[in-house]
């Protein structure tokens, strides 16, 4: 249903007056949200109806006024003008909040579960989504806290609760469904059960007129994300004060990381490839192909890759994450060089180990502790005879480097230095470097 | 429209317009027998050629002696597309093919040659590829070869899938698209052209991991892409999500984003006319009036003269008188750049009440 309520039209003009009146507010708030909520599309819903006096009144089901994943925001006469300006406007705040983070998709709950309409009781089929709807709030209310709004009364808030704040929705989860099992023992809620619409849980509601096609599209809402992202990138490197949470999405948004495994495959297989000649020809046998009035074709030849594997075994990182790290890293050298390889590895502090050759990551024996010389290590590898073809580094940094480009590609694995320890000098330029994060 | 018909659009108006097109999708996903199907509504001869069990010289000819020197012979299949003249040249596996035949494919997509044969101009080409993070051994694309092709994500989605099942597939007309018209060519080369002017660091951006390097990138080359997969979106009045896999496909998302964001503002007026005719039009969407407004702020900003300050009062009384939210927002920021010797407007009074009630004034 959009547009005027035929049976009481007189509403509408008063409707959308306050709306304005509220995104102004907003946007004079958060002026560096102003076209998201400028691209916002208000639909005036029909009025709840008192049935003795006939006069509309508030629905409280509408008071959050639920906006779908088209950027309709959903206004019920009688709750819109019962609310001042500036709480309109923080809620228009908060559904961008939700909608430009995704919360619809990353809704636990499958679109195809049945409508719902508003507020579920807890136990009932649709409580994940009350619920989903809870820590979605949660992840987007912080930053509101951040940029100084107030929030309405009965608002879930990461800060009131005693949660961690800047944590995503999927992390406050299982931290408000324990919270609320223990508040509901002693037969209180934690929280009003709001209904912030499509927007929030992925689920049509049956308000919501999905049919129409009216809203952004899909490539618009990705045009506009972009352009708050940048907006946002624009105003922070003025200076302007932006609660981190908004630059964290924008930088995210801008600059989406790149899996590092994919990145890690890429760099051996293409780094051992470029060793190896790639695929060669060789006269060494004869081509499959039969020759023409004698002429001997060359065949095709791919020399597998050989990968050395240099650890930092120094006292500065963590033996549990190195573990975790070469787990994952012999996999995808398995993958890159086939199956069945050896693998030469070297454990390396202030010297360097013996050189172990092992099939699987359980053999490696991390040897060592104390200081690092990241020279030493590539140093022996660069020893190995046959010569490896790639040199896969891992290391926290705190190490010196070899002033000379070694003659094989260097591929540096870059792991967070343990607690205690910073960074100190970046890993020199003919290295390719990954970052590898702290949790895995 | 799903995602897949989407790709399916897209995939179609390319092959109208000629570009080179390069699907990616998880194996099984029906890539293959979407192409053949293409070729079959377009009623062209269609050759699949597998490229990991080939060897280079399938694509760069066999080295035959004859009298008068060594002769590359083209294997079958390319003769066969050159004796009907046109027809769809479909590489599949692209991504499993070792290097050195990549190597050999990049002369047949770019010079459309194999061997000592030069395939004719209504020949297109089509290329399927697996993520080289799906194929036990795949490669990632070489950054030349990448940056040849148009990348379209191939996207299925379970309940179109079911549904196919029970009722058929539904297959999309192609035979009814267009081909875009040199006009329309020129126009997209002139709007992409513009952008790039005031965007010099995306005409090339060369990835930096090889990752990166097998998807789409911008370059002057495939820039131009992008400009005739826009025009064949003209051409057949295409949805904006059909327009955006395209100019995406050729150029890489942020690239492609950006262009996109910006043809978009080229619907709204240039904020000069704006502040000098007083009748000239206005967007209707809050939104496009805001980014308008916005340009006029800036644009009086810069020229920092008491008259272009005052005219730009009226624009904002003017948008004021359809959605006062938007032109008090821009209001705020105009009263602060305000000139010395400059006369305070009457526009701020009339957006004086609903800034009272925002509580954004006393």
């Amino acid at each position: 249903m959009t547009g005027p309520a035929p049976t009481d039209p007189d509403h509408t003009p008063e409707v959308l007056a306050r709306f304005a009146e509220a995104r102004l507010w907003a946007a004079a708030q958060a002026p560096y949200l102003a076209s998201a909520l400028f691209a916002l599309r208000p639909v005036v819903l029909e009025p709840y109806v008192d049935e003795e006096t006939g006069e509309s009144v508030p629905d409280d089901d509408f008071r959050a006024f639920p906006a779908d994943t088209r950027w309709n925001v959903h206004l019920d006469p009688g709750a819109t003008l019962a609310t001042a300006p500036p709480v309109v406007g923080w809620w228009l705040l908060h559904h961008i909040g939700h909608l430009v983070r995704h919360h619809a998709t990353r809704s636990p709950v499958s679109a195809n579960a049945p409508s719902t309409h508003a507020t579920g009781e807890a136990g009932a089929p649709d409580s994940i989504a009350r619920r989903w709807n809870q820590a979605a709030d949660a992840e987007v209310n912080d930053d509101l806290e951040a940029a100084g709004l107030d929030s309405p009364a009965g608002i879930i808030s990461p800060h009131a609760l005693g949660l961690p704040e800047g944590r995503l929705a999927e992390e406050y989860l299982p931290l408000i469904e324990v919270l609320d099992t223990a508040h509901s023992k002693g037969g209180r809620r934690l929280a009003e059960l709001i209904d912030c619409g499509s927007a929030a849980d992925g689920i049509p509601h049956d308000y919501e007129d999905s049919a129409s096609g009216d809203g952004l599209s899909e490539t618009e809402r990705d045009i506009l994300e972009l352009a708050v992202a940048r907006e946002i990138e624009t105003r922070s490197a003025a200076r302007a004060t932006i609660p981190g949470g908004w630059r964290r999405w924008a930088s995210e948004r801008l600059h989406p990381a790149v899996d590092w495994r994919a990145e890690l495959g890429a760099m051996l297989r293409r780094g051992a490839r470029q060793a190896a000649g790639r695929v060669d020809f060789s006269y060494s046998r004869p081509s499959r192909r039969p020759a023409v009035d004698s002429i001997v074709m060359p065949a095709m030849v791919a020399p597998a890759p050989e990968i050395a594997l240099v650890i930092d075994t120094s006292g500065s990182i963590t033996p549990a994450i190195l573990t975790g790290f070469l787990a994952e890293v012999t996999a995808i050298i398995a993958r890159a060089s086939g199956p069945s390889r050896r693998l030469h590895v070297i454990c390396c502090d202030l010297n360097a180990h013996p050189v172990q050759t092992v099939r699987r990551a359980e053999d490696i024996e991390l040897l060592g502790g104390g200081g690092t010389d990241m020279r030493e290590g590539i140093g022996a590898a660069l020893a190995l005879r046959p010569r490896p073809d790639l040199i896969l580094v891992l290391t926290d940094g705190q190490t010196p480097w070899p002033d000379r480009r070694p003659p094989v590609p260097v591929v540096v694995g870059l792991v967070e230095p343990g607690p205690g320890y910073h960074t100190e000098t970046p890993p020199p330029g003919w290295a390719h470097v990954i970052a590898l994060p702290a949790t895995a | 429209m799903t995602k897949n018909e989407t790709v399916r659009s897209a995939l179609s108006l390319a092959v109208r317009a000629n570009l080179p097109v390069l699907l990616w999708g998880a194996p099984g996903t029906g890539k293959t027998s979407a192409v053949v199907a293409l070729a079959e509504q377009l009623g062209m001869p269609i050759e699949v050629v597998v490229g990991s069990i080939r060897e280079p010289s399938d694509f760069s000819g066999l080295p035959v002696i004859r009298d008068d020197g060594t002769w590359f012979a083209p294997p079958r299949w390319a003769e066969r597309l050159s004796v009907s003249g046109s027809g769809l040249l479909f590489l599949d596996e692209l991504t499993t093919a070792p290097p050195a035949v990549q190597a050999a494919m990049l002369r047949v997509v770019l010079e459309r040659a194999v061997g000592d044969l030069v395939l004719p101009e209504g020949v297109r080409i089509v290329a399927a590829a697996n993520p080289p993070g799906i194929a036990a051994d795949g490669w990632e694309l070489s950054a030349p070869l990448a940056n040849r092709l148009v990348h379209l994500d191939w996207q299925i989605e379970a309940a179109a899938v079911a549904e196919g099942f029970a009722h058929g597939f539904a297959v999309a007309d192609a035979a009814s698209v267009a081909a875009p018209t040199s006009g329309q060519i020129a126009t997209a080369k002139a709007q992409l052209g513009a952008f790039l002017r005031i965007r010099p660091e995306l005409v090339l951006a060369v990835p930096d991991s090889p990752e990166r390097a097998g998807r789409s990138w911008p370059s002057p080359r495939s820039w131009e892409m992008a400009a005739r997969g826009l025009a064949a979106g003209v051409a057949n009045a295409s949805d904006e999500a059909t327009l955006a896999a395209l100019v995406i496909g050729a150029v890489g998302e942020a690239a492609g984003f950006e262009a996109l964001s910006w043809l978009r503002t080229l619907d709204l007026p240039d904020p000069e006319s704006v502040l000098n005719d007083p009748h000239a039009p206005l967007p209707d969407r809050p939104d496009h009036l805001h980014a308008l407004l916005g340009a006029v702020v800036a644009h009086v900003h810069a020229d920092a003269s008491e008259s272009a300050w005052e005219r730009a009062w009226d624009v904002i009384a003017r948008v004021a008188k359809t959605t006062p939210d938007v032109a008090a927002t821009s209001a705020r920021a105009l009263a602060g750049q305000r000139p010395a010797g400059a006369n305070l407007p009457t526009a701020l009074l009339e957006l004086a009440p609903i800034l009272r009630t925002a509580g954004l004034m006393p």
